[in-house]
């Protein structure tokens, strides 16, 4: 047990749905959520096929533990080819939403197809009705929400939705889902609007069971406790993710005005401490943390703006509470657009909540745009008239308007870094890999990230690997390849899970065993977790090289091999990619050309 | 000798009370060497942090033999997670 046994497909050409059983054979090797539902994709369509067509699959899925009583049980994984990077694309986030898909009965949500009109999918347990969404189609997330509850006179139904940008596939539309959690990588709410469907709503009231009940609640009483006692975990709950943002200053590793610098002279506007600051007129802009379904950590911000500022001024709805700055949105709206305006930031952070869209494409997007505009090549006449230098807080919220609704120059962004420095004549300035943009970490300072961003199947990320430990130690490439491979594989076995890896603050990997082995059948051990963690790594690498990518995808921009940081701790150093990349393909198993040879795809049970 | 020290982020809950800034003066005897200053700061045995000295990382491994000299800035940096 832990899964459910059930997949929900629905054809929406056809606006059909039925229940299958979940492939039991595929559950036992590739455990759920990340894994299993990438391995669902790549059975179900050509990973050639552009992503905005109709023949994409879009999957939305569970892990086993996804609802359970484990510690951060609420995560889910939306799986696609994406729609910023033409590669695989899974896109995970916690909230309330995966948990009751889970307490509906499903593992999985499979969705085929293009509906003839927009519609959202309404599902109560076995109860699965496609509706049609002509009174929500140009509605905000927000506002779709609040419709769908109201609609069905149900407070406690969950959403996950998309808003115009997603309409409009804007390259980094994401879906949201409990107003402010996102699966917000790699364009998949482009590839939900681009299927005319608006939002699936759902309630469950059937439960999770575990195959092992007793033990499994003895442990998740245990890995609960490590949490509590860790001295990291309760930072994270403290000062939320931005705590980082202070300790990239000060190593050297803060990318700024477009990767331009290391370094950001505004920082103390922008981080934790800024966050809790008394102002002379009593506001403060956090207001508490928030948790996700099961949660024991509560990272999350909750935040509001000062009402005297010019982005709410006169904007009564935006007087309430939401979701605060997390450190990727304090990055790419901050420094890399060169921006200490803290309630700007939380202004524009509330919109890419509010319109559905990844605030690092976005800013990183910005970010790209403000450097062509600075060298003269885009103008105020492609800006409708707004000056895009560096620090204009006021183009920051105005462009990220503009891209939500999807209107002037917002149309523009919506492309994605890559397409706009392309569609301007200079590639070169795209913070990108595989056309999606960069977290806030500089690979001249940490050379293993960006070896990990380079060889991420979906893109520039910093989530599909953890180097941070040999990073900090040492700033060459040396000895980064292994750890690198190793992280890359404990990740996406923890993706598949149905938790979340901020629980790897107080966790290890054995933490993860337990609770895996006692809620799902069979014998789960730690090497079998590594195994099929690796299998579901070189899965993803098969689907990108069906899709037409090659080992040249797997690079960085010239700017991070060419030109050295200019202070901080690896002033001085480029980013090394061309000595660890031949080494890192030779611990996967891959030939020169970055493919996995016949023997390793063996051992993995992948031929 | 003195060096300047500064707890960086979240490490600043182990200033002394009511230290406006980031950054202390810390008064050493002469050949004092890292391990003495992070005992001097009374830092927890299990917290874990990146080092510098005048800019440059120093390994764990090389601090308790690492000598600190008069003037030098010294950042203590929390670890670096995901986020």
């Amino acid at each position: 047990m832990g899964w459910q046994r059930k997949v929900l497909r629905v054809n929406l050409t056809n606006q059909t749905s039925e229940v299958e059983p979940l492939n039991m054979e595929w559950a036992q090797q590739y455990l759920g959520e990340r894994g299993l539902g990438t391995k669902y994709l790549y059975e179900n369509m050509d990973p050639a096929v552009d992503a905005l067509d109709p023949a994409n699959v879009l999957i939305f899925a569970t892990g086993p533990l996804t609802g359970t009583m484990a510690s951060t049980s609420g995560r889910y994984a939306v799986i696609t080819k994406g729609a910023l990077t033409n590669a695989v694309a899974c896109s995970n986030s916690g909230g309330k939403f995966g948990a009751e898909l889970k307490f509906a009965g499903y593992d999985m949500l499979i969705l085929e197809g293009k509906a003839p009109h927009p519609v959202y999918l309404h599902i109560v347990n076995d109860q699965v009705n496609i509706i049609p969404a002509d009174p929500i189609w140009g509605k905000s997330v927000w506002e779709t929400e609040d419709w769908i509850k109201s609609e069905h006179q149900d407070p406690l139904i969950k959403v996950a939705s998309i808003g115009v940008a997603g309409e409009n596939c804007v390259r980094f539309a994401c879906v949201v889902n409990d107003l402010h959690r996102a699966a917000g990588r790699s364009g998949v709410g482009a590839v939900m609007g681009s299927k005319n469907l608006k939002a699936i709503a759902v309630r469950g009231t059937v439960g999770v069971t575990v195959d092992n009940p007793k033990r499994f609640m003895e442990v998740v009483k245990e890995t609960k406790a490590k949490l509590a006692a860790s001295t990291d975990v309760g930072e994270l709950t403290q000062y939320g993710t931005n705590a980082m943002i202070d300790a990239m200053q000060e190593f050297g590793g803060l990318p700024t005005r477009n990767f331009n610098e290391v370094q950001f002279e505004g920082v103390d506007n922008i981080n934790p401490k800024a966050m809790t600051a008394v102002r002379e007129n009593g506001h403060r802009n956090l207001l508490t943390n928030k948790a996700c379904f099961g949660c024991t950590i509560a990272c999350g911000r909750i935040s509001h703006i000062d009402k005297d500022h010019f982005t709410i001024k006169n904007r009564p709805e935006y007087w309430h509470a939401s979701g605060g700055l997390e450190y990727e949105t304090a990055f790419a709206f901050g420094p890399d657009c060169g921006i200490d305006d803290i309630d700007a930031l939380t202004f524009a952070g509330f919109l890419m909540n509010e319109h559905g869209m990844d605030p690092i494409s976005f800013g990183g997007t910005l970010a790209a745009a403000m450097e062509l505009y600075e060298m003269g090549v885009i103008t105020d006449e492609d800006t409708d008239g707004i000056p895009l230098n560096f620090g204009n807080a006021e183009a920051l919220t105005a462009m990220a308007e503009k891209t939500g609704k999807y209107e002037g120059f917002g149309k523009i962004l919506g492309l994605g870094s890559k397409r706009l420095c392309e569609k301007y004549g200079h590639p070169e300035l795209s913070m990108t890999v595989k056309g999606q943009e960069f977290a806030g970490y500089d690979s001249r300072a940490l050379q293993g990230m960006g070896l990990g961003y380079a060889t991420s199947s979906r893109g520039a990320c910093h989530m599909r690997h953890d180097v941070f430990g040999p990073d900090m130690e040492d700033q060459t490439g040396n000895g980064k390849a292994l750890p690198c491979k190793k992280s890359q594989d404990k990740v996406s076995l923890i993706d598949s899970t149905g938790l979340c890896w901020f629980t790897l603050s107080g966790w290890k990997i054995t933490d993860f065993q337990q609770q895996i082995d006692a809620a799902c059948e069979g014998d789960w051990t730690v090497e079998r977790l590594y195994e099929t963690g690796e299998r579901i790594w070189n899965l993803e690498r098969q689907f990108n090289l069906a899709a037409g990518l090659t080992s040249k995808d797997d690079s960085l921009p010239p700017r991070l091999l060419n030109e050295p940081a200019k202070s901080g701790m690896a002033k001085g150093k480029v980013n090394e990619l061309n000595k660890m990349l031949p080494e890192y393909y030779e611990l996967r198993g891959w030939t020169e050309e970055g493919v996995p040879t016949n023997e390793t795809l063996e051992r993995l049970g992948l031929s | 000798m003195k060096v300047s020290v500064k707890l960086v982020g979240t490490l600043s809950k182990y200033l002394p009370e009511n230290t406006a800034s980031s950054e202390i003066e810390v008064e050493l005897n002469g050949n004092a060497t890292i391990a003495t200053l992070i005992e001097h700061l009374g830092f927890p045995a299990q917290q874990g942090y990146l080092l510098s000295v005048n800019g440059e990382m120093v390994p764990a491994s090389e601090r308790d033999s690492f000598v600190l000299q008069g003037a030098d800035r010294v950042s203590i940096i929390p670890p670096l997670k995901g986020g």
